[in-house]
Formats: C-alpha cells, sequence, structure tokens
C-alpha cells in the first residue's frame, strides 16, 4: 500500500472559479462523479487570507474502485481516504488581477496526513514560483520511497487503548531505552531502517525531497476514528479551541429532548456530545476565520465524541464533511447525521439544513426549530457530566494538564457515558448473538450508589438512551468496549467495570453504606482472566475508573509526593487491596497480580508501580510469603 | 408573557422608526466589480480587490434600514450556485461591466436565468452598469435595450443606475431606491 495514493492540483482560475490542474500519478477513479471537487481545496474567503488548509474525506467503493464523497456501508471501503489540501494566495502584479491562488493536496489514507505539512509547503511554493509540474511527480516519490509501517502484527484495540491510557507509569522511557520490549509489544518483528525511535513516543522518518532531508513524524500507534497521533498528540490549537466550546453559550429558546438535558442552562460541550450520541446534523460556522480553524473544531468535536476508540465509525457512518461549502447542500440534504463545517453563514439562516449550528464567531450554540420540542421538567445534573466538567475545568485552568491527560479525561467520560446509555443493555442473556457467552457474576452496566439516583439519572437520559441504543444497534456508531467482546477465550465474562466502579465507590463511603460481597468480586475477576487478551482488558477496566469527585485530583499521594495522575486509577486500585482486611480477598488480589505479571505490559506495569512506594513492595512480598 | 411583550414592544418601534432589514443578493459576471460595489457601500472606501472566491458578505446601514448584502463570485463555474442564495433575497443587484462589450450578451443572459426562478419572483432587480467611467461604456438606456428589460415579467420592480464604483458613483441611489420600493 503507498504512503500516498495521489497529489492534486488546484487552482483559481480568474475566468473559471476553482479548478483541477494536475493529477498524479493518474486522475481519481470516478472523478467526474464528484461535483465541485475543486471547490473543497479552495476554500471560500481564502482571497481574504495568505494561506490556509483544507481537508475532506472520500470513500472508496470497493467493487467499482471510484471514489465517493458519501460512505455507502455496503459498498465502501472500511477506511477513508483523506484529502489534504495547503493552500496559499500570493500577490502577483504581473497577473490578471493581481492575485494567484494555488493548492496543493495529497489523498491518503495515513491519519497522520497533517505531519506532511512541512513538505507540501516546500512543494507548493516550488509549484508556484516555477509552475512546474514535475513537483507533484518529485513529492509523490519522495514520500512513497520511505515504509512508515511500525508493525507488522496487527494489535488489539484493547491493547492500543490501554498503552493510551497509562499516564503515571514512564512508559515512554521505557519504549524510548528498550528495544526488545519496545518491538514485542508493538508486535515488530524485522527493523525497518527507514523509522527511528523518538523520546516522546513516536517514530522519525526522513523524506528527501527538492535536496532536503525532511523528518516526518510517524505514530507509534494508531486508533480507530482518530485523527492525528494519540499517543504523542501535537496539535497547539487543541486546548484553545476546548476551551472555545465550553465558553460557549446556548443562544436560542428552542428545546430539543435528546440534546438540551438540562433545558436552557445545558452546558454546549453536552449538548454537542448529546447530539453526536444522537445521531444530529451537526455544522459548524465561522465567517471571521479560516477554514483551518472550522476543521480544528470539527476536529475537536470528533475527538469528544470518540474518545480515542472508544466510540469507532463517526468517520464512515455518521458522515464527517470538515469542510462544505453550498455546492455541498444537496449533499448535506442526503444525509440523516452529519458532523460538518462551512465559512458560509448561508448555512445560519437555513436551519432545515441542520439540527445543531455552532457559531464560532460569536460562539453560540443554535438548535434548530424544526427539532424544537415542548420542554419537559428540567432534570438536576447528574454525577457524570458533573464530574466530566468539573475535571476538565480543573485540568485546563487550574493544572495546565498537557493533552493527553486532557484526552484520558474524555476518554472516560465517553466510556462512562456509553455505559450510562447502555446501561443493561450492555449485555442480554436472552439474545441469540449473546447465548454463547457466560456470565460469571451478576451486575452488568453503569453503577449506580442507589436506585434512587439511578431513576432520576436516567429518567433525564432516557430520550438519549433511547436514541442512541437505536443506533447503536444499528450500526451507526460501535462501543468498543461492548461487554460480549470483551469475553475470554472460554466465552466467560463479567463486567469488569461494573464491578470495579461498585468496589471503587465502596472504598470512598464510610462502612456500612454499601453491602457488597468484594471477595466474590475479586474471585469472579480472578476465574476471568485465563490469558493476555482478559489481562489487559482488567488492565485496562482499572485505568478507565474515573475518580470519585474532582477535588480528589488534589490529594493523591503517591510515595509521599503530590501527582497529578489520581485521575489514572490504574494499579493502585488493585495494590491497595494487599492491605484489605479480609484475607481471602489479599489472596485473589495477589492471584491477580501474578496473572498480570505473566503479561508484557501489565507486568511492567505492576513492577513500576510497585517501584514508586516500597510499601507497595512490602506488602506484595508479605502477602505472597503469606499465602505460599 | 414578559418575553412576548417585549417582543411585541420592539416590532411596534421598529414599525414605528421604520427599522427594516433587507437581504440583498449581488450577483454579476466575473470581474464586474461586485466586491468594489460591496466594500465602498460598508466602508466609504475603495481597496484593490482580488477575485472572490466564493462569496463575500457584510451588513450595511443606510438610512433606517440594515442591507445584509452578499456578493457571490461570478466565474462561470460557480454561476450554478447561486441559486443557494435566492431564497428570501429582498432585491437582487445585477452588476454589468459597461466597459465589456464582449461580454454583455453574455451578462444579459445570466441575469435572464437567474431572474426567470421562482424563488426570486417578486423580487426587486436593480441593474447597475458599472465602469462608466471608462471611455466607450454602454450608456444606461441603451442597457435598457440590449438586456430587454421592459420585457420583464409584471412581477419584478426594477431600475438600470449608472455607477462608478470606484468613486461611489451612483451607489447612494441604488439603496435609495431599493429602500423607497421595498414593501
Amino acid at each position: 500500500m503507498p504512503n500516498i495514493d495521489f497529489v492534486v492540483s488546484s487552482e483559481f482560475h480568474v475566468d473559471k472559479g476553482p479548478s483541477l490542474v494536475l493529477l498524479y500519478p493518474n486522475e481519481i477513479p470516478g472523478l467526474s462523479q464528484l461535483n465541485f471537487f475543486a471547490e473543497l481545496m479552495i476554500p471560500d474567503q481564502i482571497h481574504k487570507r495568505r494561506e490556509d488548509y483544507t481537508f475532506f474525506l472520500l470513500h472508496k467503493n470497493f467493487s467499482s474502485g471510484e471514489f465517493q464523497y458519501k460512505y455507502n456501508p455496503t459498498e465502501s471501503e472500511a477506511d477513508p481516504y483523506f484529502v489534504y489540501t495547503i493552500v496559499n494566495n500570493v500577490e502577483d502584479d504581473s497577473v490578471k488581477r493581481g492575485s494567484v491562488i494555488k493548492a496543493l493536496s495529497i489523498v491518503t489514507k495515513l491519519v497522520y496526513f497533517k505531519h506532511f505539512k512541512p513538505l507540501l509547503l516546500i512543494a507548493l511554493d516550488i509549484y508556484i514560483r516555477n509552475n512546474d509540474s514535475a513537483v507533484l511527480k518529485d513529492l509523490f516519490e519522495a514520500i512513497n520511497k520511505k515504509d512508515f509501517q511500525v508493525s507488522q502484527q496487527k494489535q488489539s484495540s484493547i491493547k492500543k487503548l490501554l498503552m493510551t491510557s497509562i499516564l503515571d507509569l514512564p512508559l515512554n522511557e521505557k519504549l524510548y531505552l528498550d528495544e526488545s520490549f519496545r518491538n514485542r509489544l508493538l508486535g515488530i518483528l524485522a527493523k525497518n531502517n527507514d523509522l527511528f525511535i523518538r523520546k516522546d513516543l513516536s517514530y522519525n522518518s526522513v523524506v528527501s525531497f527538492n535536496k532536503m532531508e525532511i523528518p516526518v513524524k510517524v505514530p507509534i500507534l494508531l486508533l480507530p476514528d482518530t485523527i492525528g497521533d494519540y499517543l504523542n498528540p501535537t496539535d497547539l490549537n487543541f486546548k484553545s479551541n476546548l476551551i472555545n466550546i465550553l465558553k460557549a453559550s446556548l443562544a436560542t429558546f428552542h428545546h430539543n429532548n435528546e440534546m438540551t438535558v438540562y433545558g436552557s442552562a445545558t452546558p454546549p460541550i453536552i449538548i454537542l456530545l448529546n447530539a453526536m450520541l444522537t445521531g444530529k446534523r451537526i455544522l459548524f460556522v465561522s465567517y471571521d476565520n479560516s477554514a483551518g480553524y472550522i476543521i480544528d473544531h470539527v476536529l475537536v468535536a470528533l475527538k469528544l465524541i470518540t474518545g480515542g476508540g472508544i466510540l469507532t465509525d463517526f468517520l464512515t457512518n455518521y458522515n464527517v464533511f470538515p469542510l462544505v461549502d453550498v455546492s455541498k447542500v444537496d449533499l448535506l440534504s442526503e444525509c440523516d447525521s452529519y458532523l460538518a463545517g462551512t465559512i458560509n453563514p448561508f448555512f445560519k439562516g437555513n436551519d432545515s439544513l441542520w439540527d445543531l449550528l455552532y457559531d464560532l464567531d460569536a460562539n453560540e450554540f443554535h438548535v434548530s426549530s424544526h427539532v424544537a420540542h415542548v420542554e419537559h421538567a428540567k432534570f438536576s445534573i447528574i454525577a457524570e457530566d458533573a464530574r466530566f466538567l468539573s475535571s476538565l475545568q480543573l485540568s485546563l485552568f487550574s493544572c495546565n494538564d498537557d493533552l493527553t491527560t486532557i484526552q484520558l479525561i474524555i476518554r472516560r467520560h465517553v466510556n462512562e457515558l456509553a455505559r450510562i446509555l447502555l446501561s443493561q443493555k450492555n449485555f442480554v442473556s436472552s439474545l441469540p448473538e449473546h447465548k454463547q457467552f457466560t456470565l460469571l457474576m451478576d451486575g452488568v452496566g453503569y453503577f449506580w450508589y442507589s436506585d434512587a439516583t439511578k431513576l432520576e439519572e436516567m429518567s433525564c437520559y432516557q430520550n438519549v438512551i433511547s436514541k442512541f441504543q437505536e443506533l447503536l444497534f444499528a450500526g451507526k456508531f460501535n462501543y468498543t468496549l461492548m461487554l460480549p467482546k470483551l469475553s475470554n477465550e472460554l466465552n466467560l465474562m463479567v463486567d469488569l467495570q461494573h464491578h470495579l466502579q461498585k468496589l471503587h465507590c465502596m472504598s470512598l463511603t464510610p462502612q456500612g453504606g454499601l453491602s457488597i460481597n468484594e471477595q466474590e468480586i475479586w474471585y469472579n475477576m480472578l476465574k476471568y482472566l485465563i490469558s493476555g487478551k482478559s489481562v489487559e482488558t482488567f488492565m485496562l477496566a482499572t485505568y478507565l475508573i474515573p475518580p470519585h469527585t474532582s477535588t480528589s485530583v488534589n490529594s493523591s499521594m503517591h510515595g509521599g509526593s503530590l501527582t497529578i495522575f489520581d485521575k489514572n486509577k490504574g494499579m493502585e486500585l488493585l495494590v491497595l487491596n494487599l492491605f484489605n482486611a479480609d484475607d481471602r480477598v489479599k489472596s485473589n488480589v495477589l492471584m491477580i497480580l501474578k496473572e498480570l505479571q505473566d503479561n508484557l505490559l501489565c507486568g511492567w506495569c505492576f513492577n513500576s508501580f510497585v517501584e514508586t512506594n516500597y510499601m507497595y513492595r512490602l506488602a506484595f512480598d508479605e502477602v505472597s510469603a503469606q499465602i505460599l | 408573557m414578559g418575553s412576548l411583550d417585549h417582543k411585541y414592544v420592539l416590532t411596534f418601534q421598529s414599525r414605528l422608526f421604520k427599522n427594516r432589514e433587507m437581504r440583498i443578493l449581488m450577483l454579476g459576471l466575473d470581474n464586474a466589480g461586485k466586491t468594489t460595489v460591496l466594500y465602498k457601500l460598508k466602508l466609504g472606501k475603495t481597496s484593490k480587490t482580488v477575485p472572490t472566491v466564493g462569496f463575500n458578505v457584510e451588513t450595511v446601514k443606510y438610512k433606517n434600514v440594515s442591507f445584509a448584502v452578499w456578493d457571490c463570485g461570478g466565474q462561470e463555474r460557480i454561476r450554478p450556485l447561486w441559486r443557494h442564495y435566492f431564497t428570501g433575497t429582498n432585491a437582487l443587484i445585477y452588476v454589468v461591466d459597461s466597459s465589456d462589450w464582449d461580454r454583455l450578451d453574455e451578462s444579459k443572459t445570466e441575469l435572464m436565468r437567474v431572474i426567470s426562478d421562482k424563488e426570486l419572483a417578486g423580487c426587486m432587480v436593480i441593474v447597475l452598469a458599472n465602469k462608466q467611467d471608462i471611455d466607450g461604456a454602454i450608456k444606461p438606456k441603451e442597457l435598457i435595450e440590449r438586456f430587454n428589460m421592459n420585457s420583464l415579467s409584471l412581477g419584478h420592480t426594477w431600475s438600470v443606475v449608472p455607477t462608478i464604483a470606484v468613486d461611489g458613483t451612483g451607489l447612494q441611489e441604488t439603496l435609495n431606491w431599493i429602500s423607497n420600493h421595498s414593501k
């Protein structure tokens, strides 16, 4: 598979408008059906700016080989293609009307297409200066000459999610320094001489282009529906764009039961999440800012809803159009759900075209009058939404956390939301497709401390719950941690997240508050752990347990020093139980820890963790000696 | 109830003081001078313009009318996209480069195509015979004949105004005319 499939140049022709100029190595199949293709590369309003960038998706029909704008579940290839474009507007008094607008695009399946920006900038500069079409061929060949494949073995989603959730332990150092560990963990069978490991959890490759050696950063691992490098995010605008969404206001009086669950007081970020969870048509619009600014906000929304691989299939089934203009009105009209961006305020005045509009200039959200409902009783905010909002605000405004920590807060929230929305439907033993699985222990779905809270929170989200389930079971999107997918090789399951949440919840409440059989939970978890996959699933579940309150972030102590990683329970949840009053619990936890030790990644996690506090090591050794 | 009362008072006030909002669509072939007209109206000055990619939109306040003026790129390829802007348009400003004799027929054809669209039925049409400062520019009277404006259906109130966008000649008259003829 080539790294890039096509290089395309386009320009704004002074008499004709946006026009394709060259395609290398050949024409894109199905191009004649791709209406107003060049308009997507030459964004509206570029005459007001010197440079901009755009990207949009194409889906390849696997039988005809032709490309289409809209994904077709029965005909399109599973992975989309990205058309990434750099466009420049250069003043030139020697030409008619004084300006040259040219764009250069690559068509690729690589989600880290933005890493090719330096190469594209150089190539576009040459193309504008010399009008030399040979640069397209040179760029195509230079990029495709390199092998960017990190691993020869396919990694499980669980392992990738786990690797990208460990924030409390120095995994990057281990990966950087220990080549054999790296190779085993990533499934590298043969050394790729085109890639060099970097200290910051990425590889580097060097592309020779135009007599220059240009470094290109290659992610260590890729997650579904995740644009860019999740493990080593470098998007400078991510935080400020996320803050924009957090600070936005709701500008309309229209109410929709599936979006504005708390009436007009619903925080816009919650409205946005609910809109995506219920398959709404969502449009981001900004007349004052560049195409790149709008697209970056669309990407933040995508990051918010996918949680880096927790909910998937958005790039295909949901219809993501990062930038559209009026030529795509008909395309949008065909979609029952979409996430799109536009420069044109024309759309704002046509609320039949969207359900939720985010006006980036005014920083306001608008609910369409076409989906307006009568507002029912207002509910107070559910615990998970409150926790998410406070964690995010604390992280952004007080702790100034790095992007990976913010990503984990988002990932946890998406996971918790999916569990709330699915609840008991996460596994239904009477369903024919679930018949083959055995649930080791009762208790499935989100864990509520009391039935009254459960009733209140589910009532609040009832409309979102029914729509989300309808879309999920119809295949609009996928939940990676759906319980049946987590069964072990003997088709045994236990809802780890439910029980860990129960245990965690109990550990935070005064004694006598909740009666649960702790030992039974640990025992059944132990029964589940029979393989590398199950051990990694277990470990991931411990990392996805959110802190009970956001304030606990400030009081976490590891090894006597204050850390921010209480957001990351992970191994601590487990090791603390070596101090449990019940010997049977201690014994089960010890055996679980021994299972973890047999796994490459989890074993490393355990060893690294006990090194942080001598008491953990002592406890482990002592309990081991007692049991043996 | 409170907000309803408030709305009523606002409507009453706007009627009393005739504060109105109008949506104006400005079309024409490429290089006719649409963007120059727009920014002369908006900013009162002329800056060198480059071809419009897509569109420009600005709100121009004139007397007690707030005009939302949409200026759409005029290149041949993107003319089919004009139709998306038709809905809700109160007046069409159609800009003609009066000095470009070679493309007058093309300009006429596009105008006729646009105003025959049912979304623009009843919409006011004001044709700007622009670039009157250039020697040999077609005069308004001749343009009326050339464009056969008298044949326009009764639904359209129309006018042809001679303009020089770069110095603003005729632009105030254009807004005056639209303001006076709006219902």
